[in-house]
């Protein structure tokens, strides 16, 4: 573990911990299995209803257990449907590395397109100052790919536990041709019947693991055996404090003079940007030091996220406009 | 760890907002970000104490007017299971949200007021629960602070929902009250002691309690929801796969199945299940099934054990819930969605409405949203199905508007 942390680390780590660390029981536990169950029987609907749809794939563990549940849904086959990555060109490398590793791995199919072309033709226009990001600017890069590659179904990896407005979600929801979520319009959605007609230039948001919580991705990825980037583990890491977080520093985030960059023990509880996406404390190097500490922390897993503090309805906005 | 669903109902200002804040404090299930959040705005609000509403009240639109517009979904954990609540707003559009929140419930916790007593919104909610044949009722007496624990205004509610259960012919639901105060905490995980007259467990304890029959049919009923062609090698060596769910039973290899539409017999020569080979799919399993014949399957085939326990509804007498602003109209065309099958429909004859003030059955030319009645309905082609008050997983269906594709209404098959 401890040899040959700082190159190695990135790949070799998880797969030995995981390895050395295999869980015991030989059967997944009935709420595993329940959810599992439930989000192939999605993923498969997906591929019966759809023409041309996608995989939102953003590196973090939420979406690397959907493409795993999607490898498993079409098992010995492969996957209907290519990944669609949004690159806003400020990904963790560590995050960019593991996705074409997986990539190649698992042979399915990937799609990027990038914020920094949309930027380039003017759709956007790049934040300024301390905190920004590109986080929002996404939203119009996404848009457009829905656009170009004339997608009608995006499955994505959000869960209802993670925020408010998450928790009022379908797992079938109908955007309009404009990608905006309306609370108001959402249709009822019954038993396991899932209702995915829509009209040409409306599309549909799929979320398939709605009902996980953060821990049960844990044991899953545990009990799967599933590899994840290495910086959801513990590794020294050059941060900088800012209102009570520890943002990482890299070249995306500006520095004040009063800022202090120093060295912490760090790990990620949620990956998103660079920018926007705060370290936490923690010397937890194994998959079962990190659910030990998922469970006796007393914070929430968006406390990490930057991008929903900026008002206490950051994410439903966003939501609103079409993001993911 | 078992998962529950539970659906959680109550009208406006009951304080079921208040509970599911108070269900998830005394489970642990805010985290100290959160209970701060809600510390700071009771505060500026004036409030001398938390308001836990704020726990799940999540949109903006919802906070300006300080009420839930949509169903939300709720995550808690007590050390025996997990609970999805699904919280149904208790105001307009109440019907279609609740009838939503409900309809995989295996058990609906239904909130009244100690001060004002049963309401038009308790028998309707009560109302859903028996159509949807969810067998466990929670019925929790709230704001029992409000009339001083008085054991006298418990037994009076008691009394009424009774009665109200006896008018529903049939019902053979299990029903629980409870005395509670969401906003003093009083028999949510432990015991009041301000009610030494109440004998029964806590909220909490109910819940762990109640016990979970999976309506697990002994029907073997598998639908199919994707075709898949696996190429092995050269292409000419392809296998086709039928990719589903078994909604119900068991199905093994070797079994005698049949297939509709088309009544075609077969023999299951194979299961996979996520990549691997199975001998046995179990109720409520996915997995991809091989015929042993080349016959006909495509989306929303449905395959049964070869006695064929289904009926073949060319017509089919529904109970429906109509869920949109624009009325059900006798002759319009529809399309009704049964799991992954498709088929067009229409409605020849509205039977009745329910008035759910009097639970009294009146003559309708239409159906209104919100409206809960009895039609009959005329398939394309034939539906496959059990009434649903004998198998849940094939007796429903939706119904959506061909013209703008939204989902519209819900039938549960009657006969």
């Amino acid at each position: 573990m401890v040899v040959g942390r700082k190159q190695k680390r990135m790949w070799i780590t998880p797969l030995k911990i995981i390895k050395l660390r295999i869980s015991n029981s030989e059967t997944m536990n009935t709420l595993l299995n329940k959810l599992e169950n439930e989000a192939i029987y999605i993923i498969r609907e997906v591929a019966g209803q759809f023409e041309r749809p996608a995989l939102l794939f953003s590196g973090g563990k939420d979406s690397i257990v959907l493409v795993h549940l999607a490898v498993k849904a079409f098992a010995p086959g492969k996957i209907p449907f290519p990944l669609l990555h949004i690159d806003t060109g400020h990904n963790f490398p560590e995050t960019l590395m593991f996705r074409d590793r997986m990539v190649k791995e698992l042979n399915v199919d990937l799609i990027v397109r990038y914020v920094q072309d949309s930027i380039n033709q003017g759709k956007v226009l790049e934040e300024r100052g301390k905190n920004a990001s590109r986080n929002a600017l996404q939203t119009i890069t996404l848009l457009d790919a829905i656009e170009e590659l004339r997608l009608d179904a995006c499955i994505g990896g959000a869960r209802r536990d993670e925020e408010k407005s998450r928790a009022k979600e379908r797992i079938f929801s109908v955007r309009d041709s404009f990608g905006q979520w309306n609370a108001k319009r959402q249709r009822p959605e019954l038993f396991d019947i899932f209702n995915g007609m829509i009209l040409p230039g409306e599309n549909v948001r799929v979320f398939p693991i709605s009902n996980w919580t953060e821990i049960d991705i844990w044991n899953y990825i545990k009990f799967e055996k599933i590899l994840i980037p290495s910086i959801y583990f513990a590794h020294r890491r050059s941060v900088v404090e800012r209102e009570r977080v520890l943002m990482p520093w890299s070249d995306f985030i500006q520095i004040d003079p009063a800022d202090q960059v120093r060295e912490e023990w760090v790990r990620f509880r949620t990956i998103g940007d660079m920018t926007c996406t705060a370290a936490t404390a923690s010397r937890a190097s194994s998959l079962d030091d990190v659910i030990e500490e998922i469970n006796s922390s007393g914070y929430s897993e968006r406390g990490t996220r930057i991008d929903d503090k900026r008002s206490d309805a950051a994410l439903e906005l966003r939501k609103n406009a079409g993001y993911f | 760890m078992d998962l529950i669903r539970i659906s959680t109902a109550g009208s406006v200002d009951d304080g079921k907002s208040t509970l599911i804040g108070r269900l998830l404090l005394e489970t642990k299930a805010l985290k100290k970000d959160q209970l701060e959040h809600i510390r700071s705005v009771s505060a500026s609000r004036g409030m001398d104490f938390l308001d836990l509403s704020l726990a799940t009240d999540g949109l903006i639109s919802e906070r300006e007017q300080g009420i839930t517009i949509d169903v939300s979904h709720i995550y808690l954990n007590t050390s025996k299971r997990r609970y999805i609540l699904a919280d149904a707003p208790g105001h307009e559009e109440y019907t279609r949200n609740m009838v939503t929140a409900s309809s995989s419930a295996q058990a609906m916790i239904i909130l009244i007021d100690a001060t004002k007593g049963i309401t038009l919104q308790t028998r309707r909610h009560f109302y859903i629960a028996h159509l949807l044949r969810i067998t466990h009722v929670v019925l929790c007496v709230n704001k029992m602070d409000l009339v001083n624990y008085d054991s006298g205004v418990f037994a009076e509610i008691q009394k009424d929902f009774m009665s109200i259960q006896e008018k529903m012919k049939g019902d053979f639901r299990t029903t629980y009250f409870i005395p509670v105060s969401a906003l003093l905490g009083d028999n949510i995980s432990t015991v009041s002691e301000y009610m030494p007259w109440y004998w029964g467990p806590s909220l909490i304890e109910l819940m762990d309690q109640i016990e979970i029959i999976d309506n697990k049919s002994v029907e073997t009923f598998f639908q199919s929801q994707y075709i898949q062609r696996v190429q092995n090698g050269h292409p000419s060596n392809s296998k086709r796969w039928i990719l589903g769910k078994l909604k119900s039973g068991e199905m093994r290899v070797g079994d005698d199945v049949i297939v509709l539409p088309g009544e075609t017999k077969s023999r299951v020569s194979g299961i996979h299940q996520f990549g691997t080979h199975k001998d046995i799919l179990l109720h409520d399993e996915n997995g991809s099934l091989q015929l042993e014949d080349e016959v006909d399957v495509s989306r929303g085939s449905i395959i049964l054990n070869s006695q064929n326990p289904f009926h073949s509804y060319a017509e089919a007498r529904t109970d429906v819930c109509w869920m949109h602003n624009k009325p059900l109209i006798p002759g319009a065309l529809y399309i009704v969605q049964q799991g992954a099958r498709k088929v067009r429909a229409r409605v020849s004859a509205i039977h009745y409405t329910i008035d759910l003030n009097t639970l009294s059955r009146h003559d309708s030319q239409k159906m209104e949203l919100n409206d809960i009645g009895q039609v009959t309905w005329t398939f394309a082609e034939p539906l496959y199905a059990q009434p649903f008050h004998m198998h849940k997983q094939s007796g429903a269906f939706i119904v959506i508007d061909p013209v703008n594709h939204n989902t519209i209404g819900v039938c549960l098959i009657n006969s």
